[in-house]
């Protein structure tokens, strides 16, 4: 190891690295939700002799100090409520100091609606971008944190631009937190995607809409609102991706949603859609022990509406490869990542349909890094995020090294494209948001901070 | 029982991220299943417990953490199996940096458990010392002496390779 090497930010680069490397965790979600129904039931409360009397003296203590506690509050001008608990990494403070971005326990009604100022707020100090969604060329949000305005901590933010990414404003964000690591708590969003300039959702614990540019936003309704793993809008038509594998349409902009299909029973891999075609791919349910279950692709040539199960499209070895990713191309052409499931030193491949799923073409993968992120400009550009981001201009036959910084974080990077040679790349620290308007040929950075 | 209920939706959604933390822990793929399966079986009878935490998922990560620390006491447990080497490369560049990654993910896993579950904690998902200590269950001062210990021990480490592997030390 070099002698200047510092050794918190190569261990913080470790940890992000080597967390890509754990294993997937669909089938084993569905391992331990089995394991655990067959587990015995709890032992029901038993009475001891000890027990009435326990609570007898328990309660004339509760009567006394809330007594006690009562005097007190009456005689403290400035009693305040109590804080948000220390173990939460996303404080309640709003960046906006407006509409909280954590309802108040009072105020976690499924159907709240919280009313943001009409003006837009100055973007927060330090925003970190964690999803970007475009209308157009020029006019995008992104989803993500940054410092409070009022108070210590960081706090849910959306940017928004109207030049291209250019420059980025402040936008009224979901009233909720923002899923990092892990959803501190409820309810929390991590996605982001408008269909125009005006309606929009956001997504995770619970699925949020906006029909006025985010000026306010719904808490949509009933459970299925709840535990939103996808949603994806074109045409007209929003189709919803529950964590179930129940696929739900709606008329965009509105909370009518119609189950349509219930595919796999088990983790979802991705969800992607481009003009009428969808694709869903997940894994297969494994009750009976399937510890060996493939994912799956489902397609759909009809806005969500039906759906026809393709099958593992990955093609198989010696061991399991599993699809990891996938990506639509403005002209319809779908990439399917497939990687090696507990493999080491051995290379990916890419898939290219030109077809709707029907058909596949294969590629390799860049020679090194273990690509986890990849985007398709059309069907022959293409690009994969690894240890930099690599470019391919023969539907993956050859790669070239793109950049090598500041890819890497504690998440992964976004990436994605609008049109034929319009696409963005957010860092994995969510820092900087890249723009190329040549198909990948040369970036432009705007960062954060 | 609603409780229950919420188990498997929970358990969907934060597999992933309980999974990561297990593996940083553990640094192997089939231990890391393992110990969360475990700890998730293991807490669905009192399930109630988790839904009234304030941070469900930070209640389940913390008693990720404390399983891996009581397991990795158990005599049996106490082997280390390495698959990577450390390569000592001085080329400033990014293959020397992966080097350096590789090099520090092998280092880490010969740490103590308090030391390594309390770096994996800060510098993987960036708590402060309370929550730290709360997830450990342990004193605030318990932290920062793990922290401070642990990146003392990787520096030495790192800077004095040639007592690999025999300066491994185990709880």
């Amino acid at each position: 190891m070099r002698d200047n090497i510092d050794i918190e930010a190569a261990l913080r680069d470790s940890l992000s690295e080597h967390a890509r490397h754990a294993p997937a965790a669909g089938l084993l979600a569905e391992r331990i939700i089995n394991q655990a129904e067959l587990a015995p039931p709890a032992r029901k409360r038993q009475w001891r002799t000890w027990t009435l009397p326990l609570i007898a003296a328990g309660t004339v203590a509760t009567v006394a100090a809330a007594m006690f506690g009562i005097t007190q509050i009456r005689h403290s001008a400035d009693h305040k409520p109590p804080a948000i608990p220390a173990t939460s990494p996303v404080p309640a403070p709003t960046p906006t100091g407006s509409a909280p971005t954590t309802p108040s326990p009072g105020g976690r009604s499924s159907t709240a609606k919280q009313t943001n100022p009409a003006v837009p707020p100055p973007l927060p100090a330090k925003f970190t971008a964690l999803d970007l969604t475009f209308v157009s060329a020029d006019e995008g949000w992104a989803l993500g944190t940054a410092d409070c305005l009022t108070g210590r901590g960081r706090c849910t933010a959306l940017a928004h631009t109207s030049d291209g990414g250019a420059t980025w404003t402040g936008a009224p964000p979901p009233p909720a937190n923002v899923a990092t690591s892990g959803c501190a708590a409820q309810p929390c969003v991590a996605h982001i995607r408008f269909a125009d300039p005006q309606i929009g959702y956001a997504w995770g614990t619970r699925l949020f809409m906006t029909t006025d540019a985010g000026r306010t936003w719904t808490a949509g309704k009933g459970v299925d609102a709840q535990n939103v793993n996808a949603v994806e809008v074109a045409n007209g038509v929003a189709v919803r991706v529950l964590v179930t594998g129940a696929i739900q349409v709606a008329p965009v902009g509105t909370d009518t949603w119609r189950a349509t299909a219930l595919l796999g029973g088990g983790a979802t891999i991705d969800f992607v859609r481009s003009g009428h075609n969808a694709y869903y791919a997940g894994y297969r349910n494994p009750a009976g022990g399937g510890q060996s279950a493939h994912g799956a692709l489902w397609y759909s040539h009809d806005d969500g509406s039906t759906w026809t199960a393709r099958g593992e499209v990955c093609p198989q070895q010696a061991y399991e490869v599993d699809s990891a990713a996938m990506a639509v191309a403005g002209d319809g052409s779908l990439v399917v990542l497939c990687t090696p499931r507990f493999q080491k030193n051995v290379a990916t491949s890419l898939l290219v349909s030109r077809d709707g799923g029907l058909t596949f073409q294969s590629g390799t993968g860049p020679a090194s890094g273990l690509p986890a992120v990849i985007g398709a400009a059309s069907s022959s550009v293409l690009f994969v995020v690894a240890d930099a981001l690599y470019r391919s201009g023969d539907s993956g036959r050859s790669w070239q090294r793109i950049y090598s910084v500041h890819l890497q974080g504690n998440a992964e990077p976004w990436l994605g494209f609008e049109s034929a040679t319009v696409g963005r790349l957010v860092s994995g620290d969510g820092s900087t948001i890249w723009t190329t308007r040549d198909a990948g040929l040369t970036w432009t950075a705007h960062t954060f901070h | 029982m609603a409780d229950e209920r919420e188990f498997v939706p929970f358990v969907r959604a934060n597999t992933a991220t309980l999974l990561r933390t297990a593996y940083l822990l553990t640094g192997n793929a089939s231990t890391a299943e393992e110990l969360v399966q475990d700890t998730l079986v293991r807490l669905y009878p009192k399930w109630h417990l988790v839904v009234a935490a304030d941070v469900p998922v930070a209640y389940v990560r913390r008693s990720v953490a404390n399983a891996f620390v009581n397991h990795r006491r158990r005599p049996a447990s106490r082997e280390l199996v390495l698959d990577v080497l450390p390569e000592r490369q001085d080329l400033r560049d990014a293959s020397a940096e992966l080097a350096d990654r590789d090099e520090v993910w092998g280092l880490l896993h010969t740490l103590p458990e308090r030391q390594r579950a309390a770096l994996v904690m800060r510098y993987f998902h960036d708590l402060p010392d309370e929550e730290i200590a709360d997830a450990l269950g342990c004193r605030i001062g318990t932290v920062r002496s793990s922290i401070s210990r642990g990146l003392a021990s990787l520096r030495e480490r790192s800077a004095n390779p040639a007592p690999w592997p025999s300066a491994r030390r185990f709880a």
